[in-house]
């Protein structure tokens, strides 16, 4: 009886041993690591970095330059795909749904979406200051330019992503101020340079992060109407000798426009000339048209403008060709403008022909042509060339939606399709997957 | 096992009062003999009948006179004996052992058509009869499923019971099958049910590892069919419910062969089996092509036209040998088994072999205690060629090809280029596809009934398959010409730990109760690893050296826990009345939704039992039974494994590793999807017994279905899955049985099904979104799943077709109104005009589903039949439509001949609608007759030998070859679709069982 007893007993006790252990509740994911292992040490945030700029340099410059490139007439559209000739064709055609808007929308709030991460969680993983200064200063750097971006193409954009889905827009000058604000902390937090860590993991050889930062700053304060503080930036710059910096690619992450511009993509062309008609077509003996532009390449479709093409060279000139983050010429511009426009024409003139002139462009960019010819006394004029010289100078750089409209503020952009004029939107209507999904989006602008 | 972690020992210390029953004291047993026959009402003796000690680990079955005996070891008491025999209502007898010796029992079997004295433990926690249960149960026999000719389990359930669709997605020897109990309850899931085989929660992944659709096998396809003594299965969230989040598309329980005491029994088969093409397509016979591409200039010139069908379609066999033994003594009864199954297809180069072995073993530990432990292993390999949807394949090049070229390989030994795909003898003759599968599924099993009334069970299951595939094509193939190979592992480990209890009691004379308990942990491990290569060397079919090589790899882990509590109470042992609760969660469910519970009610009525029934409708309904049935069960098929995480892809740029945001970022919020199901039906007898009807009607409300709904970008992502989707599935299913003759040497029984069912999903985000064959099938808010929506044509109002002005048919244009529908425009010319215009042109779902089944034997004669119908679904017919544009097809001899305008066929094929077929079948599925000669020879007990033919014929009026198959193998939502499928061939089989 006893013996029995404690049988019975023994199996109890092995069935609830068996059981008297639990399963895992939580797996990690192996294959792909979640925020709070990339958010809270240096190494994550390293690579998150790299991330930043292989998303940003990749996929959402790609949008950058395509889009306003196509509204303004740099590209030339030689194939069916909706998105870019909804772009071609412009006017009140461009709706919300189109994917040509909503790409540059979707890729530059993704980009916008990782540096805030990153500025989030630069004092969360213990760092040394000098690490955590290159970390914050990067990420300022990088969500300056996608607001910057998204500024030139849409009357408001959120400052802050939001989880929620319900992000608060705000308008141009709040938007300026804050890349001003971001630029202006980020170039305060590295003013001693970068960690040479960071330097040699994250930037690497080709980008110097604080040039990059006052280039931005320049031309953000030139948008915003700071024209001392746009040329000092410039200068900040140019006085450092100007190494250039450039986003750099190899054959897994090859050069977004040579991808949609090369002999064997039947997608996009440069239009021939830059796509500038009339005065602003480039003088003879321009250098920067063969630096830019090859052969002719025929015509563009007939739906989406027809105008003559050429083969892409430049920094788009094959696979693996460097992008510059910013030219060595918009710097000069941005002075010759901010004089201009602050009354100072003789200096203008000098920043102007400084352009006109150059031959020893860091990247090669030299338009090699003789002193601007035009009247020196004349704002109007002056800054009609300094115009002419960003479309060229700058070309595919996604500004020349921005300079039309500044240069250009009257230019009267038809409700109808327009395949040539100058420009076929002012700003672009909001995506409707953003209206469907965040009740804060404004209405869409008349044109 | 890392994954368990010690500690928590406080959680499960709960569990220790109700173990601590077992510890109860007994009192001194006495021998005692019980013995007998069991005869059926006729007289007739019952063989392998089986012979029960209620509650006790006593039991035996009787011989080929219907004689047992039994001894026992029991204390003193009054104790109950069940009498059960498959097809016969079960009896008790109660059995007094106050003192020793002999008792003799003579029981004759009244026959149970509906078997509703069967005793099932699906969804029931224990060991229940189904007259109990409010819930509708499916039962299948051996005979049944050994009968059926199939090579795998799926296949023998095809037809058997109402409420079940069986689709064999390709005629390939190592395709793969979908099932579906009542419906579809996901979009993004699957809808396969949840398998457990001798309490081993198994592994029917479909592992894709060749990157071949139509050839990718689901797991199930690993286990021996003839292995297999019953099956059970229930349908639905209302009966599965304390299976909790695996089992809203319903269980499909499996139980193999387990030794019985006395003489060892061996048993043997062998088969040979002889595969044929069913039916050819129709193609083109006009020795002529035309002369120029401009399709008004209708001058000709002479051509050869061939029949590729010859040359890729070729007759084939298979060969299938099964030898099982079994036995015991004493306390210690075993089963082995060991087969192997060799089959061709009928597409030359590809078959399918599989040797696999079983052993069981079950002790008696003592009156109280026992255990059983069997093992499988199972290795299955395959040769394949690509065939059937996506990329190249051997029919697809015959869809595209012009059929005047001669495909012979040329003196130089070059392949002529047939079309943009490789020469059909390329693929037969060069390409190397080929699957290895290696399975093991093992399971433990610890029984205890320590006190009256209450058994313990204990189980561990654990199952291990790993699917490896390699691909060889050679360099310098036509269109493929820098060679390509490509080799591919799933690996896969499923862990499931359960413990049950069970407690029958009667609280009064009237009133009985069952309460079960159980808990169970679960655990799956994933891997998928892939390196493919192209660019090989010529002579190398490995990966190695490739010039270009891409690998791709993922694992997962994970965990399910569970437990449940039912209780059952009966009145009189006529009114049944049962409840239950299970609460579960999942490594994959948000933490919010880590406890998901599902309750469950059912109840049953045999009215028949109750005096002023028999004293009036007796005498026409032998039995009457209602059950209804309300509960909730989940699916968490659609959750990935981290889907509630943010996963972060690792980049790489110059050499430098990154990482990025992903654009699907996780929702800790996930649970899984829940269907609430509730089922009334009512099973009748009539006529003494010799007819048996069951009749269903369910309706399935399914709500937080996961789909992928889109963010706003200021998000910083575009897309989360979400619960956001919902789904109605309303249905009824009959099955009646008939008995019209019983007699000693004629007997004939046979069984017809019908089931219907209504499916709607909504809840889609932007009304629709497209769930593959290239897009066209769609979930879409207030239509059934799965449906086309695309182009159709422009008719004219009688709904005569608007030709153009050529004389070609063409696509409707028009605009769409404020609702989303279409509607034509025409122009001045009275012609379509606006942008073209889609609407929902074919459901892929069956308007029914039915299928009739006959057994007649007459003395050692038998001869069975099966058809099986489908009816009322749509097939979108990509064969259809290949034939229609690239000159291989009838169409073109049409044209040819001057019957239709050149250029019809082109036109057709831009109008979704031409090629929209009719899938509507009625198919021989079986056809056996068989004699069974008894005891032939000294020591042999029995030999039978069987011819039988399956799927013979089919009456349909699809175009291609087979309407069965589905290009999208066992996906959810797309179905229908038929592409270059191989279809299911038409196959003979002469079979010989011995039973020494």
């Amino acid at each position: 009886m006893k013996h029995l007893f404690h049988t019975k007993l023994a199996a109890a006790f092995i069935i609830v041993s068996l059981f008297a252990t639990s399963c895992d509740t939580d797996f990690a994911n192996p294959n792909n690591p979640t925020e709070d292992i990339i958010f809270s040490s240096k190494d994550g945030l390293f690579a998150l970095s790299v991330g930043i700029n292989q998303y940003f340099s990749t996929t959402a410059l790609r949008q950058v330059i395509e889009a306003p490139g196509i509204t303004t007439r740099e590209l030339g559209v030689t194939n069916t795909f909706l998105n870019i000739n909804d772009l071609a064709r412009g006017g009140a055609e461009l709706e919300g749904i189109s994917g040509g808007i909503t790409n540059p929308w979707v890729t530059l709030l993704r980009a916008k979406g990782m540096a805030e991460s990153l500025i989030a969680n630069v004092d969360n993983a213990g760092l040394s200051s000098s690490t955590r200064n290159s970390l914050l200063a990067y990420g300022n750097f990088y969500k300056a330019m996608c607001l910057g971006h998204l500024i030139q193409m849409f009357e408001q954009v959120p400052i802050n992503n939001s989880p929620d889905g319900n992000a608060t827009f705000s308008d141009r000058s709040t938007v300026l101020s804050e890349c001003i604000a971001l630029l202006s902390a980020a170039r305060d937090a590295i003013s001693g340079g970068v960690s040479a860590e960071f330097q040699a993991n994250v930037l690497g050889p080709d980008r110097n992060l604080l040039n990059s930062v006052n280039a931005f700053l320049s031309r953000y304060h030139l948008m915003a109407g700071n024209y001392t503080e746009s040329i000092n930036s410039a200068n900040a710059v140019l006085n450092t000798g100007d190494a250039p910096s450039m986003f750099s690619y190899d054959a897994n992450n090859v050069n977004p426009v040579w991808n949609r511009v090369n002999p064997s993509a039947s997608d996009l062309r440069p239009q021939t000339n830059f796509g500038l008609l009339g005065a602003y077509v480039p003088e003879a003996g321009d250098g920067r048209v063969d630096f830019y532009l090859g052969a002719d390449a025929g015509v563009a479709l007939a739906d989406a403008g027809g105008q003559a093409i050429s083969e892409m060279l430049g920094f788009f000139e094959t696979q693996t060709s460097p992008i510059p983050i910013y030219l060595h010429g918009e710097l000069l511009l941005n002075k010759a403008e901010a004089y201009a426009r602050s009354g100072d024409l003789p200096n203008a003139v000098t920043e102007l022909n400084k352009v006109r002139m150059k031959t020893d462009d860091p990247l090669g960019l030299n338009a090699n042509l003789p002193a601007w010819g035009g009247n020196a006394g004349n704002a109007g004029e002056i800054l009609e060339e300094i115009y002419k010289n960003r479309a060229i100078e700058m070309f595919l750089t996604g500004t020349r939606l921005e300079h039309s409209r500044r240069f250009h503020p009257d230019f009267d952009v038809p409700q109808a399709a327009n395949t040539t004029n100058e420009r076929n939107r002012n700003y672009y209507p909001y995506p409707t997957i953003e209206r469907e999904n965040n009740p804060n989006t404004p209405p869409d602008p008349t044109i | 096992m890392h994954y368990f972690s010690p500690g928590q020992i406080k959680r499960w210390i709960l569990l220790f009062p109700v173990l601590c029953i077992a510890v109860f004291a007994f009192s001194q047993a006495q021998n005692h003999t019980i013995q007998g026959t069991v005869t059926s009402a006729d007289g007739e003796p019952l063989i392998g009948a089986t012979v029960l000690v209620v509650g006790q680990q006593a039991g035996t079955v009787t011989n080929s006179e219907g004689r047992y005996t039994l001894d026992v070891a029991l204390p003193p008491g009054t104790y109950q004996v069940r009498y059960s025999y498959v097809g016969f209502a079960s009896e008790n007898r109660e059995l007094d052992l106050s003192s020793g010796g002999t008792r003799t029992i003579d029981i004759r079997l009244r026959p149970d058509i509906l078997r509703l004295n069967e005793v099932v433990v699906t969804g029931t926690g224990g060991l229940t009869e189904k007259r109990k249960l409010g819930n509708s149960i499916a039962t299948m026999q051996n005979a049944e499923i050994a009968g059926s000719g199939a090579v795998d389990v799926t296949g023998a359930l095809t037809g058997k019971m109402a409420g079940i669709q069986v689709t064999q997605n390709s005629g390939d020897p190592a395709a793969g099958v979908s099932v579906r109990l009542r419906s579809a309850s996901t979009v993004n899931g699957s809808s396969d049910p949840l398998y457990i085989i001798d309490g081993v929660i198994v592994n029917n992944q479909s592992t894709d590892v060749l990157n071949v659709r139509s050839v990718v096998q689901n797991r199930l396809s690993d286990v021996n069919p003839q292995d297999i003594e019953r099956i059970e299965v229930i349908k639905g969230g209302a009966a599965a419910a304390i299976y909790g989040s695996r089992a809203s598309n319903g269980v499909v329980q499996i139980f193999t062969k387990k030794g019985s005491t006395g003489k060892a029994r061996v048993s043997f088969s062998t088969s040979i089996n002889f595969n044929s093409l069913r039916k050819a397509r129709d193609f083109n016979q006009v020795p002529q092509h035309w002369a120029s591409t401009d399709i008004t200039d209708l001058s000709k010139i002479s051509v050869t036209r061939y029949d590729y069908q010859d040359i890729v379609f070729d007759n084939s066999m298979g060969t299938d040998n099964y030898l099982s033994v079994s036995g015991g003594r004493d306390n210690t009864r075993f089963f082995a088994s060991a087969s192997l199954l060799d089959n061709q297809g009928i597409l030359r180069g590809t078959d399918f072999n599989r040797v696999s072995g079983r052993i069981r073993i079950d002790q008696i530990l003592n009156d109280w205690a026992s255990f059983s432990v069997g093992t499988y292993v199972a290795r299955s390999h395959s040769n394949d060629k690509p065939n059937g949807g996506y990329g190249f394949g051997v029919l697809q090049t015959i869809l595209f090809t012009n059929n005047m070229i001669d495909p012979s390989i040329d003196e130089d030994g070059n392949y002529p280029v047939m079309t943009f795909y490789p020469n059909i003898y390329e693929y037969i003759e060069t390409f190397d596809f080929q699957q290895l599968n290696n399975r093991s599924i093992s399971d433990l099993q610890l029984t205890l009934s320590p006190v009256q009334g209450l058994s313990i069970n204990y189980n561990i299951g654990y199952d291990n398959s790993t699917s490896n595939g390699t691909t060889y094509v050679p360099i310098g193939t036509t269109t493929r010409t820098l060679g390509e190979a490509r080799t591919s592992t799933i690996s896969s480990t499923k862990l499931n730990n359960d413990l049950n209890a069970a407690y029958e009691t009667d609280l009064t004379d009237k009133i009985s109760s069952t309460t079960a308990a159980g808990y169970t942990l679960q655990y799956d491990k994933n891997s998928v690893s892939t390196i493919f290569g192209s660019t090989l060397a010529l002579g190398v079919q490995t990966t190695d050296g490739a010039g270009t090589i891409s690998t791709n790899e993922f694992r997962s882990e994970r965990s399910i826990w569970g437990g449940y509590l039912q209780e059952t109470i009966g009145f009189n042992n006529k009114l049944f009345l049962t409840g239950a609760l299970r609460i579960d969660g999942s490594s994959v469910f948000g933490a919010g939704e880590r406890n998901q519970l599902y309750p469950k009610v059912s109840g049953s009525y045999v009215i028949s039992d109750e005096e002023f029934w028999s004293n009036s409708l007796g005498s026409v309904f032998s039995s009457f039974k209602i059950r209804a049935a309300w509960g909730q069960a989940g699916n968490l098929t659609a959750i990935g494994p981290f889907d509630l995480l943010t996963n972060y892809s690792g980049v790489s740029l110059l050499g430098v590793s990154g990482l990025i945001s992903p654009s699907t970022i996780g929702n800790p919020d996930l649970k899984p999807e829940r269907q609430t199901e509730i089922e009334i039906g009512v099973d009748m007898t009539l006529l003494n017994d010799r007819i048996g009807i069951e009749l269903t009607y369910y309706d399935q409300d399914i709500e937080d279905l996961l789909l992928e709904r889109s963010l706003a970008p200021s998000t910083g992502a575009s897309f989360r899955i979400e619960n956001i989707g919902t789904m109605t599935n309303k249905g009824f299913e009959a099955m009646i049985t008939a008995s019209p003759i019983q007699t000693r040497d004629l007997k004939w029984n046979i069984t017809g099904t019908f089931s219907t069912n209504e499916n709607e999903v909504n809840g889609v985000e932007g009304e629709e979104i497209g769930i593959g064959n290239f897009g066209f099938s769609k979930a879409r808010n207030g239509e059934p799943l799965g449906v086309f929506r695309q182009g159709y044509y422009a008719r004219n109002p009688d709904g005569s077709l608007l030709l153009t002005p050529d004389g070609r048919p063409q696509r409707e244009k028009g605009s769409y109104d404020s609702d989303g529908n279409p509607i034509p425009e025409r122009d001045a010319d009275g012609q379509p005009s606006g942008t073209s215009l889609v609407k929902v042109i074919g459901d892929p779902n069956p308007d029914y589903v039915a299928s009739l089944i006959s057994d007649l034997t007459y003395k050692n004669w038998s001869f069975r039949f099966q058809f099986d119908a489908v009816q009322g679904f749509d097939i979108l017919s990509w064969d259809k439509r290949m034939f229609f544009r690239f000159g291989g097809g009838a169409q073109e001899g049409r044209e040819l001949n001057g019957e239709e305008v050149r250029g019809t066929g082109a036109a057709k094929f831009g109008i979704a609608e031409a090629y929209i077929e009719d899938g509507s079948f009625i198919k021989l599925r079986e056809v056996a007759i068989s004699y069974l000669l008894s005891n032939p020879l000294s020591g042999i007990n029995d030999i039978r030998f069987t011819l039988s033919g399956r799927n013979l014929f089919s009456i349909d009026d699809f175009s291609s070859w087979d309407p069965e198959v589905n290009m999208d193998a066992q996906s959810n939502g797309s179905r229908g679709g038929v592409m270059g499928l191989v279809p299911i061939p038409r196959t003979i089989k002469f079979a010989v069982t011995a039973n020494f």
